[in-house]
């Protein structure tokens, strides 16, 4: 803790307020992932993959609490929101192609397309946070990242069995999931107030705590397009994806 | 004979007759923000907002090097061949020498990328050869794809387009004085050892003057004195032919001190000339050659990669990178720096004419300027 808030200590207010609302998008976003693991137990007939699913479920709430947790030692209000617009079209989308039994849709939502996002987005906070906050963040996206290469690996699979049929998918689902995702990390606010961030906007005020919206959205779209390569999805079409996304 | 390279069926479906497999890959970038912002607003479509070019310059330069399109190339013989645009995203306000650790970087991505696309040969356009000029090493090792420059069509063109100037400005060439600008680089030096003995004088004007003597040193004719500077405005007024092919990150050659009624061939890629808006020398855009057989782009991007005034002209390093891919020499046919020789010219020529890669006609940023050229022949003539 001393770290941690020590580091904060010497922050001003500003700063204070962005990292609670960086603790509340990544708290919430961990929350997301937790039911969506959870919504997964329902989709797999086989034991083994529901207990897997519940384990997921476990540490992406582990996850979340860990933020949580971290925050109010600082001082700092967390909030978990998952009725929050951005996230509650994420989760909608999920629960759709649950709801239609797509387990390969679920998969790419849930640990491609978040789990990019994740990945990047917790590596950038964890080389700028202090103390145990950035430990935090650095061990949670390097467990993320195991499951971002777990879901490359099926998707890859997947891809080889019919290109085809898997690149249409993943069309579909960016069209769904990635423009809300565009949204939140756009460099202004597109749909208004996420409702995690307090009164205004804290993306003007990233460089408070030396992290820059541009740069964050630059990462975070670079791994998901290399992500997707690894698939061997063609790169002329998940080009034309990205350049359609909102800005 | 149907020179075609692909039939519609009968539903009007796209019907190749090569096999689908990319044979070649064409390594490139772009040179300037607006021209990247056409290719993202064009690929973003029309129904949706435009893209700011803040949005561009913000998001372009994190995008990981791809296919940007898979290009279809066809020989005036009726044979055809299949490849990918590769565009390393290189930031065209980053190309200088302190990026250059960064445009490596995405250079060695670009190429692994050619590798994952199964190119047998693959073409390194404008900064991207600098890795293969003077750090061979720095590519990756795939065994399976031949890397080259395209230097040596592209000085194919150069030297065939200042012949061809000349012819058509009432010069003959071996009267003229031609000055190269960036003399001692791969296609500047390639250029300079193809005049030799063809121009009336060689003026050969680089930076580093250690290179400029050696390259002199090795250009010995009777017919064409050559003569060194490392400052251009010492050679400017005298040349009847300027070839600018130097590497530079952005226009650095003002023409002002020029004759007007010289001839400028701006060959670099971003262009070497400055453009100032008066009136002074024809300049025209040299290195580049035109597909008579045909080109298609998947998609169709060839307006806003290829914006000329004429149909399916292209860079002469990446037209080489197609031709050896049509005549199935998967091989490093231009490789390292200094090395172009002009039997290796005339080769390259010859296949370009077999398959039909014809020299660009003479435009500029202003549009097609033959005429203008001619014009000086009429105009000596008076």
């Amino acid at each position: 803790m001393e770290a941690t808030s020590s580091g904060l200590l010497q922050a001003g207010a500003e700063a204070h307020r962005v990292w609670e609302s960086i603790l509340s998008q990544s708290a919430t976003g961990e929350l997301i992932g937790m039911m969506n693991f959870a919504s997964l137990v329902d989709l797999y007939e086989n034991a083994d993959d529901k207990i897997e699913a519940l384990e997921h479920a476990a540490r992406e709430k582990a996850h979340a609490r860990s933020f949580q947790r971290l925050g109010k030692e600082m001082g700092l209000c967390v909030t978990m929101n998952v009725n929050a617009p951005y996230w509650k079209r994420i989760r909608s989308a999920f629960v759709k192609s649950a709801g239609r039994g797509d387990f390969t849709a679920c998969l790419i939502i849930q640990e491609l397309m978040l789990e990019s996002f994740a990945v990047s987005m917790y590596g950038a906070v964890g080389r700028v946070a202090p103390g145990r906050l950035g430990k935090a963040y650095k061990t949670i996206a390097a467990e993320e990242t195991d499951h971002l290469e777990h879901a490359i690996e099926l998707l890859q699979e997947i891809f080889e069995r019919d290109p085809a049929a898997l690149q249409q998918k993943v069309a579909g689902v960016h069209e769904d999931v990635m423009s809300v995702l565009a949204e939140m990390i756009a460099r202004v606010d597109i749909r208004g107030d996420c409702e995690l961030c307090g009164k205004t906007c804290i993306k003007p005020s990233l460089p408070e705590v030396s992290l820059d919206i541009v740069q964050l959205r630059g990462g975070a779209l670079n791994l998901y397009l290399k992500s997707l390569d690894r698939v061997g999805l063609p790169g002329e079409e998940t080009l034309q994806w990205i350049t359609r996304l909102p800005v | 004979m149907d020179h075609s390279p692909a039939r519609l069926s009968s539903t009007g479906a796209f019907v190749d007759r090569c096999p689908a497999k990319a044979r070649f890959a064409l390594i490139g970038h772009l040179d300037s923000w607006e021209k990247t912002a056409a290719v993202v607003q064009s690929l973003r479509g029309g129904l949706r907002s435009p893209i700011s070019a803040r949005d561009v310059r913000e998001i372009v330069p994190f995008l990981p090097p791809r296919t940007v399109c898979r290009v279809t190339v066809s020989s005036t013989d009726g044979s055809c061949a299949h490849g990918v645009y590769v565009d390393a995203f290189l930031s065209p306000d980053r190309l200088g020498e302190g990026s250059v650790r960064e445009n490596i970087r995405r250079i060695r991505e670009a190429a692994s990328y050619a590798h994952r696309e199964g190119a047998s040969v693959a073409a390194l356009g404008g900064f991207s050869s600098i890795v293969l000029e003077g750090k061979v090493d720095l590519l990756p090792s795939h065994d399976e794809v031949a890397f080259t420059t395209g230097n040596t069509l592209t000085v194919a063109y150069i030297v065939r387009a200042v012949e061809q100037a000349s012819t058509l400005g009432g010069r003959p060439l071996r009267s003229q004085t031609v000055l190269i600008l960036g003399a001692t680089g791969d296609v500047g030096s390639g250029c300079a050892r193809y005049l030799l003995g063809r121009a009336g004088r060689l003026l050969l004007c680089a930076r580093n003057p250690h290179r400029l003597r050696r390259l002199q040193r090795s250009l010995v004719s009777d017919a064409t004195p050559v003569s060194i500077s490392t400052e251009p405005e010492e050679f400017l007024s005298e040349a009847d032919f300027i070839v600018a092919a130097a590497s530079l990150a952005a226009p650095r050659f003002s023409l002002r001190s020029v004759r007007s009624d010289a001839i400028v061939c701006d060959a670099g890629y971003p262009k070497n000339i400055l453009s100032d808006g008066t009136p002074g020398p024809v300049v025209f855009f040299g290195g580049m050659g035109q597909v008579l057989g045909g080109l298609r782009l998947a998609p169709d991007l060839i307006s806003v990669l290829a914006p000329h005034p004429a149909p399916n002209i292209v860079q002469g390093c990446l037209l080489e990178g197609m031709l050896l891919a049509l005549e199935g020499r998967f091989e490093s046919y231009s490789r390292g720096r200094g090395n172009i020789q002009p039997s290796q010219v005339d080769e390259i020529w010859g296949l370009a004419e077999k398959h039909g890669f014809a020299l660009a006609p003479f435009f500029n940023d202003q549009g097609l300027c033959g005429d203008r050229i001619a014009a000086l022949r009429v105009e000596s003539v008076a």
